[in-house]
């Protein structure tokens, strides 16, 4: 269907003013990967040379760029003036998605593999992406329907696996979070000399409706990130104290981590490997589908 | 029967039948606090039923997660407001498969409120991928050609839709930077043919018309009077700013001049016009204050009075 090769085309063109630039100067050539009539070769040959295309470019940015901006404040913040770098490489490898947990948790899988390569270098910044996006993935989740499935498990398995209560996450940071986290909120650039080093835990709670962060002691924190998946259980005694303030939860024991309803491993591996299917397609089809820059 | 069965005249005579509200606000997350303390300035409050969830995708086992914060809030605006849906993700112009799964969300948050009827654009904003769970997106709501093949294509969606969603279903006309030569048919025309064959309403956007006339050098008055103005439920008014040297709809702060120009003759011109709503850029709030957003309600509310005054 010709239409859809016509939709295909202007989506990259409206996204790219370099791809524009290719078409108004050669548009046989540059359009030659899209399944198009001669009309609407015409037609997208006349749109990439109007003035539209950089409108049409720039709310393309813009929209983008609000999304992670909106979950992710204090990374590209730290990012500083390195963020237009990174976000460029981030949309250059990977079209937008409409979900904003897929689209942010993507990004911040790529500034994970940046600071791990090297690329990227700051004190602060692993923990902030990591504390960012657990924030958002417990402040979308489904709140009534985990909660009654946490009802409905403690019913029917009372003396079933314990494992995190799904509303609640644990973020790690190397550094006193409250101070840290206070000159991110005001925009102040790094380095922050009165932010002390060290392990540090907070909670992020949304059971309650609201979201909520507080500290957390190491122990705790590391009882609730080791439940569900040690092959040594602590003593009960242990987890007593978590388990009566609900931040353990039971659980089927056949499929202990299936109340995270957003990141089943399951459905996790199968959204993976559906992105994976993409991307192959993707680059193994660049005679038909342009890069996305 | 599928409403576009249905003769024009009954048609036509459904949205009459609908309610006249009078003049709304779109919600967005600026207005929690201003929809509580201030419902007695609004008739109706519109909503974007989209950002009230994620949806996770075709394949996946719950595809659309509620953020329950915001389902709240809607909630509580529903005891004392009436409820208009106007989504952002249907894509009905994408040439791929009608999303059904939307569809049936979007019909139930219909029941779920009672929406009198329910809107969404005449553009695409998703194409397919790879296969059936995955999917692209162009970032921006992208305008259709119009042309016959389109307009075809787009009978049958729109009639797929109206026969899940009982109530009527309204389309918006679109905002364009581009302009697309040797097009079959004017966007009047390609509206025009649209409602008549499928049935549906329109939500006539003033601010885009404004924005397209401005851009693309043609005169407001003359496309908004060369539309089938009966089929107008639903008049949305906003303001725009430049951007690339090109006026934009980009929904800033209060109504534009040229909007409010042309306001009373469109009221005045639609006899089945339910529904006067300003949207706004949340981001515009703290600059506009509540007072300011009263102020374009009421101006808003003044030309609705006047009509209604007048027409006895």
């Amino acid at each position: 269907m010709s239409l859809l090769g016509f939709q295909l085309a202007l989506a990259d063109l409206s996204a790219s003013v370099r791809l524009c630039a290719r078409v108004a100067a050669d548009p046989d050539a540059a359009l030659a990967g899209y399944d198009l009539t001669p009309l609407e070769r015409r037609r997208l040959a006349s749109a990439a040379g109007q003035h539209g295309m950089r409108v049409n470019a720039t709310l393309y940015r813009y929209n983008r760029f609000i999304t992670l901006s909106t979950v992710m404040p204090g990374t590209l913040h730290l990012l500083g003036d390195g963020a237009r770098a990174v976000v460029d490489e981030f949309w250059a490898g990977r079209p937008p998605d409409r979900n904003m947990r897929r689209e942010t948790a993507h990004f911040a899988a790529l500034v994970v593999r940046m600071l791990d390569d090297g690329r990227l270098a700051s004190p602060y910044l692993r923990e902030v992406v990591a504390f960012e996006t657990a924030r958002y993935e417990v402040a979308v989740a489904p709140r009534a329907d985990l909660l009654a499935r946490v009802a409905d498990a403690a019913e029917r398995w009372p003396d079933g696996p314990l494992v995190p209560h799904p509303l609640v996450r644990v973020a790690t940071f190397a550094h006193d979070p409250q101070p840290l986290l206070t000159h991110l909120a005001w925009k102040r650039p790094p380095p922050y000399d009165d932010v002390a080093e060290g392990e540090f835990h907070l909670l992020l709670d949304c059971r309650e409706g609201p979201f909520t962060q507080r500290p957390l002691d190491a122990r705790a924190a590391k009882l609730l990130c080791d439940a569900g998946d040690r092959d040594d259980a602590p003593r009960f005694e242990e987890l007593e104290e978590l388990l009566s303030d609900g931040l353990l939860v039971r659980a089927d024991p056949a499929t202990a981590g299936a109340l995270h309803l957003l990141d089943p491993p399951a459905w996790k591996q199968a959204t993976e490997a559906a992105l994976e299917r993409r991307w192959i397609h993707e680059n193994a089809t660049a005679a038909h589908r342009l890069p996305w820059h | 029967m599928s409403v576009s069965e249905l003769s024009p005249s009954p048609a036509a005579e459904r949205l009459a039948a609908l309610p006249r509200l009078g003049v709304g606000v779109l919600y967005n997350p600026s207005l929690r606090e201003f929809v509580r303390d201030h419902a007695e300035a609004l008739d109706y409050l519109a909503i974007i039923p989209d950002r009230a969830w994620q949806d996770e995708g075709p394949g996946a086992p719950v595809r659309f997660i509620e953020a329950d914060a915001q389902v709240e809030i809607l909630d509580r605006a529903a005891e004392r407001l009436a409820i208009v849906g106007h989504s952002v993700g249907l894509s009905i112009g994408s040439a791929d498969p009608l999303d059904s799964g939307h569809v049936e969300q979007v019909a139930r948050w219909q029941a779920r409120y009672g929406m009198p009827w329910h809107s969404d654009h005449l553009s695409f904003v998703r194409l397919p991928g790879v296969d059936a769970h995955t999917e692209l997106s162009p970032g921006m709501a992208l305008p259709v050609p119009y042309d016959h093949e389109v307009l075809e294509m787009l009978v049958e969606r729109v009639d797929a839709v109206q026969a899940r969603i009982p109530v009527p279903f309204l389309l918006e006309n679109n905002v364009y930077y581009v302009d697309l030569p040797e097009q079959e048919m004017t966007e009047p025309e390609f509206l025009n043919a649209l409602t008549r064959r499928t049935g549906c309403g329109l939500l006539l956007d003033v601010h885009n018309v404004v924005v397209n006339a401005t851009n693309h050098g043609f005169d407001a008055r003359g496309f908004i009077f060369a539309l089938d103005l009966e089929r107008v439920v639903e008049l949305h008014i906003a303001g725009g700013s430049e951007l690339e040297g090109l006026y934009t709809d980009s929904h800033a702060g209060p109504v534009a001049e040229r909007v409010w120009e042309l306001l009373p003759d469109v009221v005045a011109a639609c006899p089945n016009l339910c529904a006067i709503t300003f949207e706004f850029h949340e981001g515009w709030y703290p600059a506009m204050g509540a007072e300011g957003v009263l102020r374009e309600l009421r101006t808003a509310r003044d030309v609705w009075d006047r009509h209604h005054a007048a027409a006895g």
